[in-house]
């Protein structure tokens, strides 16, 4: 077959447009009558029609099983994501302030270990023991003292 | 008994924070977003998760939808974009045949039949799987949502017009892919 496609032809997306029912009236008629007569576009519009009609088990896809609660679940979390995010700043006080309470008292007693910083504490003789040099000791130990001489 | 609820007023009531009113919604579009993502994208479980994506973003941008606007062709865009951005994110597209219990309506029909069936699903949607996804978005808008050319005008911001003639492209695009994979 050596037929081609004639000027008068409508364009495919006139065919395409009739089998979705989108033509003015007048257009329809027309294009319906041609293709009618005209091989090429009748065979052209039986291909749409074939095709629209080997497309529609796409249709049978399906889930299988309710989405709704699964859908509920994630929006609820996002809710209370959401919620956490809007807490009042004010309730950070507390926690701010017993941590900045924490670390004035661990600064402190470092200061205290050093022995720097001109923090002079009254040492309470039980406390004694835990000295370099023990209660009644001359010196840190024997040999340095022996090395002084 | 009450009278089944209309998108519109499902969607009017799931933005005063009624959440029985969205889950309706829910069970009446997963099938619809779901099977329009498996064709788009090719794969069940991406499907199915961009698919519970839709619906979260459908009812976190709910707040922003107007009842002059139809819900079905507000719901597809959120999902055309969705799928859009999915393949973008996947830089290479691959996809995967259909699945092995894929049902083909048999009406009867003798296992040969069902088999030349699910041969030919399989070789359609190889051809489906070629066309770029804007081709792909509109064919499966048109031929399996059934949505009009102003609908899917609404739904992928596009003129009538340049449904009519991206539709007609697409077609005769499928039709080309399905007879070079046949032939």
């Amino acid at each position: 077959m050596t037929s081609s496609r004639q000027p008068y032809c409508p364009r495919t997306e006139q065919l395409s447009a009739l089998i979705d029912g989108e033509l003015a009236p007048g257009t329809q008629e027309q294009v319906t009558s041609h293709a009618a007569t005209c091989p090429l576009c009748g065979a052209m519009l039986r291909d749409l029609t074939d095709l629209h009609v080997a497309l529609q088990p796409f249709a049978a896809a399906r889930v299988g099983f309710d989405l709704a609660p699964l859908v509920e679940q994630r929006l609820a979390a996002r809710r209370r994501r959401q919620q956490r995010g809007r807490e009042p700043r004010w309730r950070l006080v507390p926690s701010g302030l017993a941590a900045a309470g924490m670390l004035t008292v661990g600064v402190y007693l470092g200061a205290l270990l050093a022995g720097g910083a001109g923090v002079a504490v009254a040492r309470p003789a039980a406390m004694a023991m835990f000295d370099p040099v023990p209660p009644g000791g001359i010196c840190v130990g024997l040999q340095s003292c022996y090395q002084q001489r | 008994m009450g009278q089944e609820l209309t998108d519109r007023e499902c969607a009017e009531l799931s933005q005063q924070g009624d959440h029985a009113a969205y889950s309706t919604l829910v069970r009446r579009y997963q099938d619809r977003v779901f099977r329009f993502l498996l064709r788009m994208v090719g794969s069940r479980d991406e499907a199915l998760e961009l698919t519970q994506d839709v619906l979260i973003k459908v009812f976190q941008a709910l707040p922003g939808w107007r009842p002059d606007a139809e819900f079905r062709t507000w719901l597809f865009r959120i999902a055309s974009n969705t799928a859009t951005d999915a393949l973008r994110r996947r830089n290479v597209v691959e996809f995967v045949a259909l699945d092995e219990d894929y049902d083909v309506p048999g009406d009867g029909a003798g296992p040969e039949a069902q088999l030349a069936a699910k041969q030919q699903l399989i070789a359609l949607q190889a051809a489906l799987d070629r066309l770029p996804p804007d081709h792909r978005q509109i064919l499966l808008l048109r031929e399996v949502e059934d949505m009009s050319y102003s609908g899917i005008g609404a739904a992928l911001g596009i003129t009538e017009g340049t449904v009519k003639s991206r539709l007609a492209r697409a077609r005769e695009a499928l039709i080309d892919h399905y007879r070079r994979k046949n032939a």
